[in-house]
């Protein structure tokens, strides 16, 4: 889903911050990760042994020519086996199950979080990039904690272990091999940084290459109907070139690390071997040390370079990690009061008390609105686009705060009434009714299991969605598709009220936008659906057409975020100003074309 | 380093080839290159076996010395050896290098080359094929799918021929020097083989459950995330959050079913070599003392062993990944195989009159319904025909046909008395400007948006097409007019700019066919009024279809089919079709008593009159 980012910022292998807090995730299982370490530091004990045994074999058995000890050497050899494999087993397994929690905890958290924050935050954040937080970037966590560090742990301490190893069997071939150990780190760093730069620009074109097909594929009709195949592929030829280049790049490094590091490994087996085998010689070494020593100086190596490998991983990790952070960080804007109360029973009284909001300081959307509306009215809001109506609609489901002034239902300002409680007796019609892949029953009731049944099929009765949907394959157990695909546009109307009706809010807001698309029948169907939801409730809607204008009490004029003109359509017709005007341009339009 | 390169060698030519046969295809076309790599390869791994021989000689070179018989190595000569080993690294470096190089830069120009293809043939498939595919498959397709191809044509392949030649020089070299312990060091590995196998099936089973909730995860997210305004008004949050849970603990369940296996692998792996290790301790322990094998010779038998080991440690992995590239080289060669329903015709034409005439068309798509059935109807070159009918009776579909983005089951549509099916594909696009139901424009300038169909347009094409789509009116208010940056990463038009420039986009390709699919619902009445009065002019002397519902369109038309599951069920003008009273009347007197009931408040006009610059709302800020 990372499709649409470009944030290919890459993080810092290691950053003690964001380490200690992602180490806090792993409390609540330290005894997990400590017997796992504890498994690890015998591991790399255990691995030595098979190597010893061969030395020993060489220098006591074969070399003198005896054979006595060596059923003993065997079968010391396989119990070591066994305690490896099961050592090895019991921890990955362990680790395996530590990472899977730590997942489970962090997308968690990072879920709820997430449905706890305001939606100003949502404002902020497309879609596409929580979802990569969600899944991506946690799993990206979850791979190095389950695998990644296990492997690098493992491998540091069969590096410190065979150290010691060595400097015990052999102290000055010791020092010789820990002297190649240090430009090989040197060389890894290197490559590992010209490495980073070509993988950073692998992925930016790659997210180019993302962003575009996305385009030409939801766009495919249009470049055939135009002809337009060919201009289209040039560009997408351009991005798709430059990550082959970024590829290549990334591929030379690679070519070239490799035998680097098979160049510098055959010239320490060529120097352990002049310097050993002269030991040797000199009867200052045994064969079976100078075998043990060729065979350690493989497994010596590897760690580091498999360090190179995983360090891709670690840093990917880490980015993930700042940007799940970051998320976690976001403070929640609107919150509860310490005292929010929730009301015995809600009449629908609402007011606005001089109420100004601006979404960004300073840039008022909404100046010193103020009226009253009496519970069981009927209001519409009238006005242009950017009056501020949605806006007013989002402040009274408190989705953002005011400024100055105060929202107040029943007579108590909301910022006192706990925000859920609030939102579950203020009911809203969206304009684009949201619907979920899941049954037509839950669409209605949105999972929440306080809603029965029976109260579903008579809210669907009573707003005229109940026909459709026993028509469907399996009627209110039918599931819908994504985005209800499955579904015309009218249908989808029709859930979305039979949802207001089915959560019974005592204050209905309705968008009530333009809906060209629809035809009549299904229109009217919605029509009536609409009034029987308004009905003996407070209800307030963005209205578009006359049609509902007129049945309602009382038209508030919305004009730059101010309320201009309050009052019956009579009254406004009288008045002779925005409202009248708009009346009587829709009406010669409508004569003109008659 | 790389684009030279690429050129010196034309490796950007395409390969041609239909369905499963491209992968191989360009396989084909760069069997050069991967000899040469695979050749290289084999010296590699020949060479990185042979250190192991020269430690070989220096032990018995050692051992004779000690032991006096018949030997006197020095420092010298130890020192040649050692010079010997770097040299045979040298030489494996260089070989390894260019292998690599070779072999996956090929894989890599090979993916160049089928992201290239594949999108290609995207941009040729059908409307048939995008009614059932999902775009975030197809992207998912062209980029992880493709990766994965890549490395399996690159890397894994490099990998897996690496292990076939360690191991069988392996054996060879490990011959040379005693056949019995050679058998008995090689015994292992079927058991090996046999544990892979039982290791492989139960992951791959178990991986694809973890994708699939993993899947299940991404589409939970995202519909929860889209819909949090929604949840937010009801409250939900609780209920989200319950569910999501649920899936959260699947997603756990089925990766512990997944690790017990993960974690076995590995280790088993690494006993069972080992074990390899163990035999030949014993076996060519008694071999030395008995004098059958020299100490060198144990010796390089043990190291031997130890760089079969380390190459049996990658085989999991590179399994994996043949696995995954064999799934990927599957889901790619499936879009390859997708044909397009809509063939090219060998017929050319620069000019068509417009005559549109749809001779008994039948649409279903495979065995559901027919969208429509057996449809018959003529459009005389200039005139202008209105569809009316609800949601769902085919009228898009119907229109779709003429420019070919659907071709008829049975019947067929003719333009100019020429089955559309015979003319070039561009040449019949060129003559039709289509303006769909969902208007869609790039992220480019709103220049190149219009200019999309015909880029040699003068500026007075242009202004014509700007006024009549009554574009114009908005550019005063994009800030940098037509060279405005539209779509994702620049400025957001609303429903209405958006249909205005697709119209201006049709009209500016001067067709002389003209369709419009309900092309104005956005725009409020008054700039819809404007539109189809300026387009009354340009309509002159053009074949126009319009879908619509708004009666002064319909009035507007010369002739008006009425549509109804699929079928014409009246056509005449609208005077003819009022006078009969049948269909169309009642859906004109609906659709009149709903307009004069509903007419838009056209908050346009306010702005126009009142407010020039008046703020946008909050984005998204609507509940």
């Amino acid at each position: 889903m990372s499709f649409y980012e470009e944030d290919d910022a890459i993080g810092k292998v290691y950053d003690s911050r964001l380490a200690g807090r992602l180490l806090t995730y792993l409390r609540p299982y330290r005894l997990q990760v400590v017997a796992s370490l504890l498994m690890m530091f015998a591991v790399a004990g255990l691995e030595l042994v098979p190597t010893l045994i061969v030395r020993r074999a060489i220098d006591h058995q074969i070399t003198p020519g005896q054979t006595d000890e060596l059923p003993v050497l065997a079968a010391v050899f396989a119990a070591t086996l066994a305690c490896i494999f099961t050592l090895r087993f019991v921890q990955m397994y362990l680790m395996w199950w530590v990472g899977q929690h730590f997942m489970l905890d962090l997308r968690m958290q990072l879920f709820t979080h997430i449905q706890r924050m305001s939606v100003s935050f949502f404002d902020r954040n497309p879609v596409g990039r929580l979802v990569t937080r969600l899944t991506g970037d946690v799993q990206q966590i979850e791979m190095v904690i389950s695998q990644g560090v296990v492997q690098i742990l493992t491998n540091l301490l069969m590096v410190g272990a065979i150290v010691v190893v060595l400097y015990y069997l052999n102290w000055q071939l010791a020092l010789i091999m820990t002297a190649f150990l240090i430009p090989l780190v040197y060389l890894v760093r290197i490559f590992a940084q010209a490495q980073r730069q070509a993988f950073r620009d692998q992925r930016m074109w790659m997210a180019r290459i993302n962003a575009y097909l996305n385009e030409l594929i939801t766009g495919v009709a249009i470049i055939q109907l135009f002809n337009r195949q060919r201009r289209n592929m040039e560009y997408f030829d351009q991005r798709n070139r430059g990550a082959f280049d970024a590829n290549m790049r990334v591929l030379f490094w690679y070519a070239v690390f490799e035998p680097t590091v098979v160049i510098f490994n055959a010239v320490t087996l060529g120097t352990i071997l002049w310097v050993g085998g002269m030991n040797v010689l000199d009867d200052a070494l045994t064969f079976g040390t100078l075998v043990a020593f060729i065979t350690f100086m493989q497994r010596f190596f590897w760690p580091i370079r498999e360090l190179s490998e995983r360090y891709t991983m670690i840093q990917g990790a880490m980015a993930s990690a700042e940007r799940i952070f970051g998320v976690l960080d976001e403070p929640e804007e609107v919150l509860d009061e310490e005292d929010a109360r929730e009301l015995e029973g809600v009449r629908g009284d609402i007011r606005f008390d001089h109420v100004s909001f601006a979404y960004n300081p300073g840039n008022w959307v909404l100046k010193d609105v103020d009226f009253t509306i009496p519970a069981g009215q009927k209001v519409a809001i009238v006005g242009a686009t950017g009056a501020g109506k949605s806006t007013m609609m989002a402040l009274l489901s408190r989705f953002y705060d005011v400024q100055q002034g105060e929202v107040l239902v029943d007579g108590v300002p909301i910022r006192e009434l706990r925000q859920r409680w609030l939102r579950r007796h203020v009911g809203v019609m969206l304009q684009d009714p949201w619907v979920v892949s899941d049954t037509v029953e839950e669409n209605i009731r949105l999972r929440d299991p306080s809603i029965s049944t029976e109260q579903i099929h008579a809210a669907a009765e009573a707003v005229g969605a109940h026909s459709f949907i026993e028509r469907l394959p399996e009627g209110y157990q039918t599931v819908l598709a994504e985005r209800g695909a499955n579904l015309s546009t009218g249908q989808k109307q029709l859930i979305a009220l039979a949802r207001v009706a089915a959560f019974n809010p005592a204050i209905v807001l309705v968008m009530d936008e333009a809906t060209a698309s629809i035809d009549p029948e299904t229109e009217d169907i919605i029509q009536r659906g609409l009034n029987r939801v308004m009905a003996g409730r407070t209800a307030i809607i963005i209205a578009h057409r006359l049609n509902t204008i007129r049945s309602v009490d009382r038209i508030i004029v919305l004009h730059l975020g101010e309320v201009v003109e309050d009052g019956s359509h009579e009254q406004l017709m009288a008045l002779g100003g925005i409202y009248a005007r708009l009346y009587e341009l829709q009406y010669q339009v409508q004569s003109a074309t008659s | 380093m790389t684009t030279a390169e690429l050129s010196a060698d034309g490796s950007y030519a395409r390969v041609v080839g239909s369905g499963g046969d491209r992968i191989f295809g360009y396989l084909k076309r760069y069997k050069w290159p991967y000899l040469a790599g695979f050749v290289a390869l084999l010296g590699a791994t020949v060479l990185a076996l042979l250190p192991p021989l020269v430690v070989n000689w220096a032990v018995d070179d050692i051992d004779r010395t000690i032991r006096g018989v018949g030997g006197d190595i020095g420092a010298a000569g130890l020192l040649r050896y050692a010079a010997l080993i770097a040299a045979i690294a040298l030489a494996e470096g260089v070989l390894r290098y260019f292998s690599r190089w070779v072999v996956s830069g090929s894989s890599r120009r090979i993916e160049y080359g089928l992201r290239e293809d594949l999108a290609n043939h995207l941009l040729r498939l059908d409307q048939g094929f995008y009614v059932q595919a999902r775009t975030g498959d197809l992207m998912s397709r062209l980029t992880n799918d493709l990766q994965a191809v890549r490395d399996f044509l690159g890397p894994t392949v490099v990998d897996i021929t690496r292990s076939i030649v360690i191991l069988v020089a392996g054996f060879a070299f490990m011959w040379a020097i005693d056949l019995r312990l050679t058998l008995i060091a090689f015994a292992y590995l079927p058991v090996v083989i046999l544990l892979m196998a039982y290791f492989e099936t139960n992951i791959e089973k178990r991986f694809f459950e973890v994708q699939d909730q993993i899947a299940e995860l991404t589409e939970r997210s995202q519909e929860n995330i889209s819909g949090i305004r929604a949840i937010k008004a009801y409250a939900q949050e609780d209920a989200e959050i319950r569910t999501f849970a649920r899936e959260n603990e699947e997603m756990r369940r089925r990766s512990m079913r997944l690790g017990k296996y993960e974690a076995a692998l590995l280790p088993s792996m690494i006993v069972l070599t080992q074990g390899g290790t163990l035999l030949v301790l014993w076996f060519g322990g008694h071999d030395v003392v008995d004098g059958r094998i020299s100490l060198g010779d144990f010796t390089q038998f043990f190291l031997i062993l130890t760089i079969l080991s380390s190459q049996l440690m990658a085989v999991g992995w590179i399994v994996a990944s043949a696995q995954l590239g064999v799934v990927a080289i599957r889901r790619i060669n499936e879009i390859f195989r997708t044909t397009s329903a809509i063939a090219d015709g060998p017929h050319t034409t620069s000019h068509l009159r417009g005559d549109v005439e749809f001779q008994g068309v039948t649409v279903r798509f495979g065995a559901a319904e027919p969208i429509l059935r057996d449809v018959s109807l003529r459009i005389a070159a200039g005139s202008t025909v209105a569809i009316v009918g609800a949601t769902g009776q085919g009228k898009t579909t119907l229109v779709n046909l003429v420019p070919r983005l659907l071709d008829p089951v049975e019947g067929s549509v003719l333009v100019d008395g020429v089955d559309v099916r015979e003319y070039r594909l561009d040449d019949l696009r060129q003559q039709v400007g289509f303006v769909p139901q969902e208007s869609f424009l790039f992220s480019e300038s709103l220049r190149e948006n219009v200019s999309y169909g015909r880029q040699d347009a003068s500026d007075e094409d242009y202004q014509g097409a700007l006024d009549i789509s009554q574009l114009s009116n908005d550019l005063q208010q994009l800030t940098q007019g037509l060279d405005t940056v539209i779509g994702e990463r620049g400025m957001t038009l609303s429903g209405g700019q958006k249909q205005r420039a697709a119209i201006a986009r049709a009209l500016l390709k001067d067709p002389p066919v003209l369709i419009l699919d309900d092309a104005l619902s956005h725009v409020d009445t008054h700039t819809e009024e404007e539109i189809l009065r300026r387009l009354r002019t340009y309509m002159r002397g053009r074949t126009t279809i319009l879908i619509a519902h708004r009666t002064s369109t319909l009035r507007s038309a010369d002739r008006i089919v009425v549509l109804e599951d699929g079928a014409i069920v009246e056509q005449g003008s609208h005077a003819d079709l009022i006078a009969r009273d049948g269909v169309y009347a009642r859906i004109y007197r609906e659709q009149l008593a709903l307009e004069s009931r509903s007419e838009d408040v056209d908050a346009r006009l306010v702005e126009r009159e009142h407010a020039p610059d008046t703020p946008a709302d909050g984005e998204g800020g609507a509940p």
